[in-house]
């Protein structure tokens, strides 16, 4: 569809020259096209012989409950002062978490107004 | 039904590869809610289902004693984020424990949730069996294996 004058050629009308870089571009994309075609379809070969795995797997083991009987005994005497005062100390612990879930809530807080 | 297994929220994970929620999983707030055998935990609820005191996680399946393991749960502590090996990701607490004069009974299994983030859950915990103690100190012993672990 080309002719030659005085040596160099001519396009024919409609007809596209590529460079060489242009050419490679479009061999690597149709490779890259071929290539994603046969991954999926050796997916689904395998998925079809259930040889399929799924990441991430996310695995949850079953935790351990441990009870330890209080040194004093629900009969002693000493019960009721044993377990305020565990009780005390619980409250104690649930602050001293409250009070760490304060503290980030607030640095959240600045930093998004420090963003803002 | 009732509890049978250990399992990370799927929603947890959608949500967190979409952006639709982001858990900071060792430095939010997090509690262990403790429950009986009523809930059927299942890991493919919806989000708003993972949340404390909705659906299975309601306080009327809540075990739970004032003053000593609240209602609610009890905040999770020295919580990390560790690589221990190769594709394995692991979520971990120091064991979490009641009070010392505390009654509890019939209790199977925690919902794990951030309280930070609405309360969303991240995992529910089967201890495999009824537990519970009479007048002492119930701690759950997290396994070797972290609260949950992800593996690549």
């Amino acid at each position: 569809m080309s002719d030659e004058t005085n040596g160099e050629p001519q396009r024919a009308r409609g007809q596209i020259t590529l460079s060489e870089e242009q050419l490679q571009a479009i061999i690597d994309e149709k490779i890259a096209l071929a290539v994603e075609e046969e991954r999926e379809r050796a997916a689904e070969a395998a998925q079809a012989a259930g040889e399929a795995h799924v990441y991430p797997n996310a695995d949850v083991a079953s935790p351990t409950a441990v009870a330890v009987p209080a040194p004093v005994s629900t009969e002693d005497p000493d019960w009721p002062r044993y377990q305020a005062a565990q009780e005390v100390l619980y409250l104690e612990r649930e602050r001293d978490a409250l009070d760490g879930e304060l503290q980030a809530a607030r640095d959240r807080l600045a930093e998004i107004e420090g963003s803002g | 039904m009732a509890w049978a297994a250990s399992n990370v929220f799927r929603q947890m994970m959608a949500d967190i590869l979409t952006a639709a929620q982001v858990y900071d999983l060792d430095t939010d707030a997090y509690k262990a809610a403790l429950y009986n055998n009523t809930p059927t935990p299942s890991k493919d609820v919806t989000a708003a289902n993972t949340v404390y005191n909705v659906d299975q996680w309601v306080t009327a399946n809540e075990v739970f004693q004032a003053g000593q393991w609240a209602q609610g749960g009890v905040a999770l502590a020295s919580l990390s984020v560790t690589t221990p090996s190769s594709g394995t990701v692991q979520w971990n607490a120091a064991n979490t424990a009641s009070g010392g004069a505390a009654t509890l009974a019939n209790v199977y299994g925690c919902l794990v949730y951030d309280t930070t983030r609405s309360s969303k859950g991240i995992c529910f915990n089967y201890f495999g069996g009824t537990t519970g103690v009479a007048s002492g100190t119930y701690t759950v012993v997290w396994p070797g294996t972290g609260i949950a672990q992800w593996l690549t």
